[in-house]
């Protein structure tokens, strides 16, 4: 399963909880539409830390990175490609 | 008091208790309403909760039409902070405590019929052929006999269940809350989503030692003044030190002050212990999960309800399993009554339940639509 699959399987199955709502797909808007609220924000982090090895610094913490599916994507791609830079 | 005549006894001055005796004194019916403590207004008063649950659906509607209607009404007089806000996937009514209870006091004060007696429980009650004839009354040093036309156990304790038979009440093992009142604070420091961030860093610092264990699952939330934020700890309640938790808070609050907003913090107001579970009865019925999940309905429903299940796990810490858009379920008289007694009844969030489904009823509004269905169902509405 790759990465949006992954990401998209988490939401359905951890914070809707039933069948994804009609219109469902990686740009719905997970917290407009009520899916990801704030304690669901900060379990999603504990687990997308666990999950990809990555860590979330006190700027992330910005509703473009969790808005959608599709940023959530973005996000861990973006955080896995920095901790793979050399640091010196 | 007077032994002489008949009243409705109701035990316990918190949601449930002053529902049922605003409800009674409608009704023109004599209540005598007795608090253990000095104070009106149980759990949202003492121990400071602020985002009043159960009044709305998940689309903001109100839930239940009567007193709690004219509740939300009179505390959006009472107060311009006052109002209604949305969290997560449910509705709240934002209110300061204190207004709270002084719109409660001056409510009850409209009703000659309702005596309320502080410092005052039920030590006994005396038993005649499946009703409660009188109970016995310990208040201010004095003890006395009062004949009953009804009694309603709304300790949130179970207390008067318990005196009559322990093994009908099945102890609580949901984790406690104590919450905080901060004020000083600038106003958008708690703003969505940056207020996770600075949860997060003290949930980070407390797993670094440099706070202490007890904030590794405190939140956050702001208050209803600009100037104010809530924090809330939870624990299991027999661990429960309050020494212990004012040297917490002010490590925390040490700590918050060399954060930005927080130069001028200060400490508010502390609340007390908060029990979310204080024990549920085995009544004539016992509300399950799968009642609300399946939204159903009763004969003898006294409201409607639709608050998430909030269960505060002794191990797992809180979760939130929301019902689908627009689901609703009820709640039984049947699981309010206990023992075939035909004059007794156990309300609010001692009443019959298994854990899960009691998480979910246990909230302030759901408390309130319970103690005035209580009286409308058992002295017939008028």
């Amino acid at each position: 399963m790759n990465l949006p699959q992954q990401l998209r399987e988490h939401i359905i199955n951890q914070y809707i909880k039933a069948k994804a709502p009609e219109g469902f797909n990686d740009d719905y808007n997970l917290i407009d539409e009520g899916i990801l609220d704030s304690l669901g924000i900060m379990t999603l982090i504990a687990w997308l830390e666990k999950q990809y090895a990555i860590e979330f610094d006190e700027g992330d913490i910005v509703l473009e990175n969790f808005n959608s599916v599709k940023a959530l994507v973005d996000f861990v791609q973006t955080k896995r490609v920095a901790s793979e830079q050399p640091t010196d | 008091m007077s032994a002489s005549s008949h009243a409705l006894v109701i035990a316990g001055a918190g949601a449930t208790g002053i529902a049922s005796a605003l409800a009674a004194a409608r009704q023109k019916i004599p209540v005598l309403l007795l608090e253990k403590s000095a104070q009106l207004g149980g759990t949202v008063t003492g121990t400071l909760i602020h985002t009043l649950g159960g009044f709305f659906d998940d689309r903001g509607d109100v839930l239940n039409p009567g007193l709690s209607a004219e509740l939300i009404e009179r505390l959006v007089e009472a107060s311009p902070f006052t109002c209604k806000r949305r969290i997560g996937k449910t509705w709240v009514l934002n209110v300061d405590p204190t207004i709270y209870q002084q719109v409660i006091g001056n409510w009850l004060n409209e009703y000659p019929t309702i005596n309320i007696f502080y410092q005052t429980g039920i030590s006994h009650a005396t038993i005649n052929t499946q009703r409660i004839d009188a109970v016995t009354v310990i208040g201010n040093g004095q003890s006395r006999t009062l004949n009953t036309l009804a009694v309603i156990d709304a300790t949130g304790r179970a207390d008067i269940v318990r005196s009559i038979d322990s093994r009908l009440v099945t102890e609580g093992s949901a984790l406690a809350g104590l919450i905080v009142q901060l004020g000083g604070v600038s106003s958008d420091t708690l703003d969505f989503p940056k207020g996770l961030a600075l949860l997060r860093h003290i949930w980070k610092a407390a797993e670094n030692h440099e706070l202490p264990p007890e904030c590794a699952t405190l939140w956050l939330d702001n208050g209803v003044y600009p100037d104010e934020i809530y924090v809330k700890f939870s624990f299991p309640a027999n661990n429960y030190d309050h020494a212990q938790m004012l040297t917490v808070v002010n490590l925390l609050l040490a700590f918050l002050q060399a954060r930005p907003g927080f130069a001028n913090v200060f400490i508010r107001c502390q609340g007390q212990l908060g029990i979310r579970d204080g024990g549920r009865v085995h009544g004539d019925y016992t509300l399950t999960e799968a009642d609300l999940k399946q939204g159903r309905h009763f004969d003898d429903a006294l409201c409607r309800a639709a608050w998430p299940i909030e269960h505060w796990h002794p191990e797992h810490g809180v979760s939130l399993d929301y019902f689908p858009p627009g689901h609703r379920y009820e709640i039984p008289l049947k699981a309010l009554k206990v023992g075939g007694l035909t004059n007794f009844f156990v309300a609010g969030k001692c009443f019959s339940a298994e854990p899960r489904a009691q998480a979910s009823a246990r909230v302030v509004g759901t408390c309130w639509a319970m103690g005035e269905g209580l009286i409308n169902a058992h002295f017939g509405k008028s």
